[in-house]
């Protein structure tokens, strides 16, 4: 904590105004915050920081803040709240909770948004006992997420990115500019500085778009069409990088073909379960782990015998067979709208640049198979996806194609590529898989989330029914790894599977822009049980540090400390901050006291810590009955998920000296204060690609504990287990888990879980039809998404409002002027908001900003404001389930449960006055802060 | 940089700028709280918030779909040589340093008539209604020559924070300078060059990357592919 | 631009002042008037520059560090506006002092200072709007003839009333004259001004963006949807809306109504209520034409805004 000309205090800490942690030093005079700048030595931004990072002292001193815990007095949504002291309002939450967990613990349901300490609180859930808790990955980005790590074990964002030191071509699909902004806003300019090229593919082009060096314009949720459309041309032009699909990939191995069996489309193994090749060399079939040690010729191409009397086809060829069926480019073309000549182009582009125009860097390292080689080969055509592909019911298969595109070029953990973040890439065989249980008598330990491989994995009961609040793991989304918040508040007010007494939310805004059809959860948030009079979500207790709509249809408030008041751990056991060259984590420590600013407020981390010693849970005592944990300080320190590996691995061990695996360090978090806030393991040269085969990698990877075996991670090109659920869907799976005699199930299983992508219509198209022509979804303003607390008093400046942007001729067709107000209608319901004509938009679509319509006296800000009157929440309209073949089901992809929000179609026309947004929903402001309403704000401490 | 003669100005790289707003942002951050500040805002919380800002992005879009090009404009002072608001100033609270360049005012001397913001093209200036003084960029001279810090960190907020370093600083008639340099290798230009200002602030250009494949390398008849064909009629060619 | 009540005020004082103060001053010189007359003339300019002093004073931020305007003296038309003005004001209360109460026509240089002074006042701020590049519609010397002559017709129709009031029936006839002929060529100007405004080629977005012509460009973001001090000081949105229904009566009120006035005086009879009529008129008609003539006013920096 140094002086220095403009400030008397400075210290390091991560920044948490989005999801990016990237490294800040904050400065202090007069014990206020002045300036918050970047990091230059973190690894994460390099020094610079976005708009809302350094808006965060608008944020810290936000009208909207609470200062007191507060209890409900009027109706749930009137605004009427009385202050509690701290003590009664955890007494409160303690006996909800106990009382809750006496009957039945799973009746707690405990989900916690934009979180990032989600390896503690999935941890705390369990300990509470309780099956259901996830974060916000149901509607992010598990669709990504789920599809990378089951074909690489590893994905975007936290995973993996593209090696922007060395790309030649970086093509960016859909809205993902988000995850990570700074990372990948530095990367970019880095490759263009380069002279790489930037594709970007989106309806929109705007924010990176301007500098894309190509745009292409696409109809909203057919990018599946165009990454197969892509693959053909590769196979076309022979742009294969075969080596890779032959040593790392089970492109080669034989899918047995016997319709009706339940061993049809499984992998055709030897005795010892061995998956098989054939050896084009010998003629013979061969094990598929005997490719590199033998130097096997497996075929790709072509369909074979075997002795036991029936066929097998290379799982490449089944995929070959489809993308010349399905996928040439005038096909796609015509559902894609780009261009077929286009994709040929774009195609053959990344295969020359992949295949004839490599990255060699003079550096020597080991595969697995002990060859040692003199440098590095990297392929150096790289590709993002997020949001965008995630948000269709076609979101998992899509970004499949994503990974199977990038297999073919053999662009994956090679210089200029994709390259992962330690502790990835995993062995996918050894992802976790959400504890198995087959009803609700026992409390539920945990792990919470993860890849079931086959049905027997599903949280079902024996009729088949969801075990979990929020459907993950049903019949309905089998692979929801991470679990399906959406879905949480309309089963919890249907009943369906079962009633809930408690529901906590931490850092989750459901009542607003985290959920859809706002009416209907504003209902569901209010209704009462005619008979007792009774809420039918009895109990709602929030946590968050700001006056939220959520915080305004709560029961008991529980005022967090923003980021810069607590401490906190961003820790490799939860969505790693890592960076390509090595493991990362992070830590925040308390630089401002709230209470200096008339604040009685609590980090959630003490307030868990509290909440878990009163509720008596073992794990908070010592064996003697004594408190185990002090505060959230000295649990980062001393908790240990499995001996030696705790919230931080860096400066562990009693002195310090241990890295990843060691005895809890009390000086732990001094030492990171001490290190710039956070501990960076930088790889060596040798140990950076290839580490799905790199020996060196491996080994270290396995002493450390992120792997499990030093075996290479053989990436699915064919997802065998997808298979057993397809089987499932026939009749055909011989295990326990049997889906419900329900045709609609059984299709839905057997259609969607191809162990190959492919592209179908989002489910919107057969649902709404030509009623409603245009795609409505959000594309996210780099100034504020992600910012809990966005409207702060600078940011908001940049936009009060947004609009309904759509190309001129779409408005033309539906008699729109620019500027004039217009009705969005969807199925199942309208938003009115003002447009703006843009030539930036493909016609088939309409979008706007998310997050920044707001409800009128939330987020400390006057009911005038223009957020609750001009800006809009599209969200209203967006469905929360849709009919899908008589049966109202949720509005997801059918193997994740991804949210698909972006599906939704509208249509368009001019409303009446007055020139405000309806649906209109308001909750009274808190009396204090009326008082924080300052005309004029001068900061300068 | 000290004693030398010369024209400090931001360099401003449109090929690499995405308009996130965090120059701004971040410029305003600092000057609130350093020499120049407080930068007031006004209704902060209400139906029309507005607030001195030194720094704006604006996008712009060019061309017609699907060739549409999108432009983000940042712009702050120009900091011109030749600069219209500093003879009109009647107090002469507004000037040109020799020494680097910088055109300031002094908040003493200025009397809040507008007169130089009028004399603006840019739209530059922003009075505030607070202060009663117009208010400015002025390149973070706060930090630039503060020798308390870290000689790479004397550099303005925008700069150093600019995710995309998309923003260079130095001084434009130094040769040796690598604003210099990127002004004449990225063939730097100018805003509203018929201004006559010579605004000391430029921009480089987008400069769109071409991939160029070597068709003869590729191979449409290649045996795999037939092959597959063959097997598969439903595919064409 | 958005138009400052304080600056119009001062435009209307300070023509009154100088130019009535310019009127008398050569009549006087021609055919030699009652010290009265020339007394309260200058009482009256001298209040009048007074008060557009005090007017323009409110468009400062910083009134009291007003007297810092004489530092730019050799570069700032603003400053020289302040001085000269300063000095004329200065010149005619002195000159008044000393004709009431000394027996000497020394005064009468301190006259010829002042209205020398005071036109060079007038000169300086016409040159503040003409000297401005950036806003084309006023960088044209069409405006500081306009304003010249505007600070005439407004002068020499304060000079008529005070003539003829005080019973100069032959001066007030010259006055009316030459203040006739003032309106007539003030119309002129005026609508030489709106032709020219009319004709002149703006810049566009794409010169201020240095953009080649030839691609359209339009305004996609303006980086903050509410207004900021850009967009209300160089673009009065309510003012545009407003001028096709002020445009009009400023014209009538200041040419037709003066003019009819002026010329029955002349042609049949002249009374009272008419020079008054006619004054008020034109001072009103100013006030809303210079108003007009901010509202009017294209500020380059709006192409940025896409306001232009």
């Amino acid at each position: 904590m140094e002086k220095g000309s403009f400030y008397d205090k400075k210290a390091y800490s991560t920044c948490y105004m989005c999801a990016c942690r990237c490294g800040i030093e904050v400065y202090l005079r007069k014990g206020k915050v002045v300036y918050i700048k970047g990091n230059p030595e973190h690894p994460t931004n390099r020094g610079v920081l976005c708009a809302k990072g350094s808006s965060g002292i608008m944020k810290e001193y936000s009208p909207a803040r609470l200062r007191k815990p507060l209890l409900r007095v009027g109706e749930r949504g009137s605004g009427e709240f009385k202050e509690i002291e701290w003590d009664e309002a955890i007494r409160i939450a303690v006996d909800w909770i106990k009382s809750a967990m006496e009957k039945n613990p799973h009746s707690i349901a405990f989900f916690t948004g934009r979180d990032q300490m989600q390896a503690i609180n999935g941890w705390f859930a369990g300990q509470i006992g309780t099956i259901n808790w996830a974060a916000h990955g149901g509607f992010c980005s598990v669709n990504v997420a789920s599809a990378g790590l089951l074909s690489v074990g590893s994905s975007f964002w936290e995973f993996g990115e593209a090696d922007f030191e060395h790309t030649k071509y970086f093509m960016m699909v859909g809205v993902a500019e988000d995850h990570s902004s700074n990372p990948l806003k530095l990367g970019i300019q880095e490759m263009k500085r380069r002279g790489g090229k930037f594709v970007v593919v989106n309806p929109v082009r705007w924010g990176y778009g301007a500098i894309a060096d190509e745009w292409i314009p696409i109809k909203p949720g057919t990018d599946g069409a165009f990454f197969m459309g892509l693959m053909y041309v590769l196979l076309k032009y022979n742009l294969i990088d075969w080596e890779f699909l032959k040593s790392f990939t089970n492109a080669p191995y034989l899918v047995i073909q016997k319709e009706g069996d339940p061993s049809h489309g499984m992998f055709y193994r030897n005795d010892e379960g061995f998956p098989l090749v054939f050896d084009k060399k010998s003629n013979r079939f061969k094990p598929a782990n005997l490719i590199v040690p033998e130097d096997l010729d497996p075929a790709f191409i072509g369909e074979f015998e075997t002795p036991e009397g029936f066929k097998v086809r290379p799982a490449f060829d089944l995929f070959a067979e489809r993308l010349v069926r399905e996928y040439y480019p005038e096909r796609v073309e015509s559902i894609t709208g780009i261009k077929a000549e286009d994709i040929e182009r774009i195609g053959k582009e990344i295969g020359y640049i992949a295949l004839y125009d490599p990255v060699e860097l003079p550096i020597e390292w080991t595969d697995v198979w002990g060859r040692k080689h003199k440098k590095v080969i990297g392929k150096p055509v790289s590709f993002h996806i997020m949001r965008g592909i995630a948000s269709h019911s076609n979101g998992f298969q899509t970004a499949r194609a994503v990974f199977l595109l990038m297999m073919m070029l053999g662009a994956v953990d090679t210089p200029g590529s994709f390259l992962c973040k330690p502790p990835y890439p995993k062995h996918i065989e050894d992802l976790p898989k959400p504890a198995k249980v087959e009803d609700l008598k026992e409390p539920y330990r945990g792990p919470h989330l993860g890849f079931p491989q086959n049905p027997d994995d599903l949280l079902v009961d024996e009729r088949g029914k969801p075990l979990r609040i929020d459907w993950a793991y049903s019949w309905e989304f089998p692979i929801a790894a991470h679990g399906c918040i959406q879905n949480v508040i309309p089963s919890a007010f249907k009943k369906d599977p079962y009633p809930i007494e408690v529901l906590i939310l931490y850092m989750a805004n459901m009542a607003w822009n985290s959920s859809q059809d706002i009416p209907f959860i504003i209902k569901a948030l209010t209704s009462k049980d005619p008979e007792t009079g009774e809420y039918i979500i009895p109990k709602i207790i929030t946590i968050d540090a700001f006056y939220s709509e959520q915080v305004a249809y709560s029961d008991l408030v529980l005022p967090d400390a923003t980021y810069l008041e607590q401490w906190f751990a961003l820790s490799l056991l939860d969505r790693p901050p890592s960076s390509v060259d090595g493991p990362v984590d992070a830590i925040r420590q308390p630089v401002v006291d709230p209470k200096d600013n008339g604040l009685d407020v609590r980090g959630w981390g003490d307030v868990m810590v509290e909440i878990g010693y009163r509720l008596g849970l073992p794990a908070f005592k010592n064996e003697d009955g004594s408190r185990k944990y002090k505060d959230f300080k000295d649990f980062l320190i001393n908790w240990q998920v499995r001996p030696g590996v705790g919230a931080l691995a860096g400066w562990r061990g009693e002195k310090g000296d241990k890295f990843f695996v060691g005895e809890p360090n009390p000086k732990q978090l001094d030492m990171y204060v001490k290190n710039g806030g956070f501990f960076h393991y930088r790889l060596k040269d040798s140990q950076r690609y290839y580490r799905h085969a790199n020996k060196e990698y491996l080994e270290w990877a396995k002493e450390v504990g992120f792997v499990k075996k030093t075996e290479p991670i053989i990436f699915n090109f064919y997802l065998e287990n997808f298979q057993t659920f397809r089987l499932a869907g026939e009749g055909l799976w011989k295990g326990k888990n049997q889906p419900p005699e329900d045709n609609r199930i059984r299709e839905r299983l057997k259609r969607y879980f191809d162990p190959l992508p492919f592209w179908y219509p989002p489910f919107e198209e057969e649902v709404s039809g030509d009623e409603y022509p245009l795609y409505a979804f959000t594309q996210r303003p780099q100034w504020m998404y992600h910012s809990w607390d966005s409207q702060n008093a600078w940011l908001r400046q940049i936009s009060t409002r947004n609009y309904l942007y759509m190309h001129p001729e779409t408005a033309k067709r539906f008699g729109i002027n620019h500027l004039d107000w217009v009705w969005v209608e969807s199925r199942s319901g309208k938003v009115k908001c003002q447009v703006y004509l843009t030539e930036t938009t493909e016609p088939n679509s309409v979008w706007t900003w998310n997050a920044i319509g707001k409800m009128k006296g939330a987020w400390g800000l006057k009911p005038e404001a223009e957020e609750g009157t001009k800006g809009f929440l599209l969200n209203h309209l967006i469905p929360h389930s849709i009919p899908l073949n008589g049966k109202e089901v949720y509005f997801g992809d059918p193997i994740t449960g991804h949210f698909a929000w972006f599906d939704t179609k509208v249509k368009v026309y001019r409303a009446e006055p007055p020139e405000e947004t309806e649906p209109k929903y308001e909750v009274k402001p808190l009396s204090y802060i009326k008082e924080r309403w300052i005309p004029v704000l001068r900061y300068k401490p | 940089m000290g004693t030398i003669m010369g024209q400090l100005a931001l360099v401003i790289d449109l090929n690499t700028c995405v308009g996130c707003h965090a120059c701004a942002v971040n410029c305003k951050e600092w000057n609130t709280q350093a020499e120049f500040g407080p930068l007031s805002d006004f209704d902060p919380y209400g139906e029309k918030p507005s607030g001195v800002w030194y720094n704006r992005i604006m996008t712009y879009e060019i061309g017609n779909y699907p060739h549409t090009q999108v432009l983000h404009l940042p712009k702050s002072c120009l900091h011109c040589q030749d600069p219209p608001c500093v003879p009109v100033c009647p107090t002469g609270a507004t000037f040109k340093r020799e020494k680097d360049g910088i055109v300031l005012v002094n908040y003493d001397d200025c009397i809040g008539c507008k007169l130089c913001s009028w004399n603006c093209p840019y739209g530059c200036r922003e009075f505030d209604e607070a202060d009663k003084v117009m208010k400015k960029c002025t390149l973070c001279i706060d930090r630039i020559y503060d020798e308390a810090l870290p000689p790479e960190q004397r550099q303005p907020a925008c700069v150093l924070t600019c995710p995309a370093k998309a923003r260079f600083f130095g001084d434009i008639e130094d040769p040796e300078s690598e604003a210099y340099k990127l002004i004449k290798e990225r063939n730097g230009f100018i805003l509203f060059p018929s201004a006559d200002t010579k605004p000391a602030n430029h921009y480089l250009p987008k400069v769109e990357t071409k991939v160029e494949v070597d068709d003869n390398v590729l191979k449409p008849d290649n045996p795999i592919f037939l092959e597959v064909l063959s097997r598969h009629k439903g595919g064409n060619r | 631009m958005h138009p400052p009540m304080s600056l119009i005020l001062f435009f209307l004082t300070a023509g009154l002042s100088i130019g009535s103060f310019t009127g008398i001053f050569l009549i006087d010189l021609i055919k030699g008037l009652s010290s009265n007359v020339i007394l309260i003339t200058k009482l009256i300019a001298t209040a009048l520059i007074g008060l557009g002093a005090f007017s323009a004073s409110f468009h400062l931020g910083h009134k009291m560090r007003a007297w810092k305007a004489i530092k730019r003296f050799n570069t700032s038309w603003l400053s020289r506006e302040a001085v000269f003005s300063g000095i004329f004001g200065f010149l005619l209360f002195v000159s008044f002092l000393i004709q009431l109460f000394y027996n000497t026509k020394a005064y009468i240089i301190l006259d010829i200072l002042a209205v020398i002074t005071g036109w060079l006042s007038a000169f300086s701020t016409a040159m503040i709007y003409t000297s401005n590049r950036f806003v084309p519609d006023w960088n044209t010397s069409l405006n500081t003839l306009y304003f010249l002559n505007m600070y005439g017709f407004l002068g020499t129709s304060l000079a008529s009333l005070i003539l003829y009031l005080n019973g100069n029936v032959e001066s007030t006839k010259i006055m009316l004259i030459i203040a006739l002929s003032l309106f007539i060529v003030g119309l002129a100007i005026r609508v030489a001004y709106n032709v020219r405004r009319y004709i002149i080629k703006l810049p566009t977005l794409n010169d201020a963006l240095n953009l080649p012509q030839n691609r359209e460009v339009k305004v996609l973001d303006k980086g903050s949807t509410t207004d900021n001090y850009c967009t209300t000081e160089f673009y009065y949105k309510k003012g545009k809306k407003l001028l096709p229904s002020l445009l009009p009566p400023a014209y009538i009120l200041t040419f037709a109504v003066p003019i009819m006035l002026l010329i029955t005086c002349i042609a049949k009879e002249t009374n009272t209520s008419f020079l008054a009529l006619s004054l008020m008129s034109a001072t009103v008609g100013s006030f809303i034409e210079r108003w007009c003539f901010f509202v009017e006013g294209r500020h380059v920096q709006n192409l940025y805004y896409g306001l232009l």
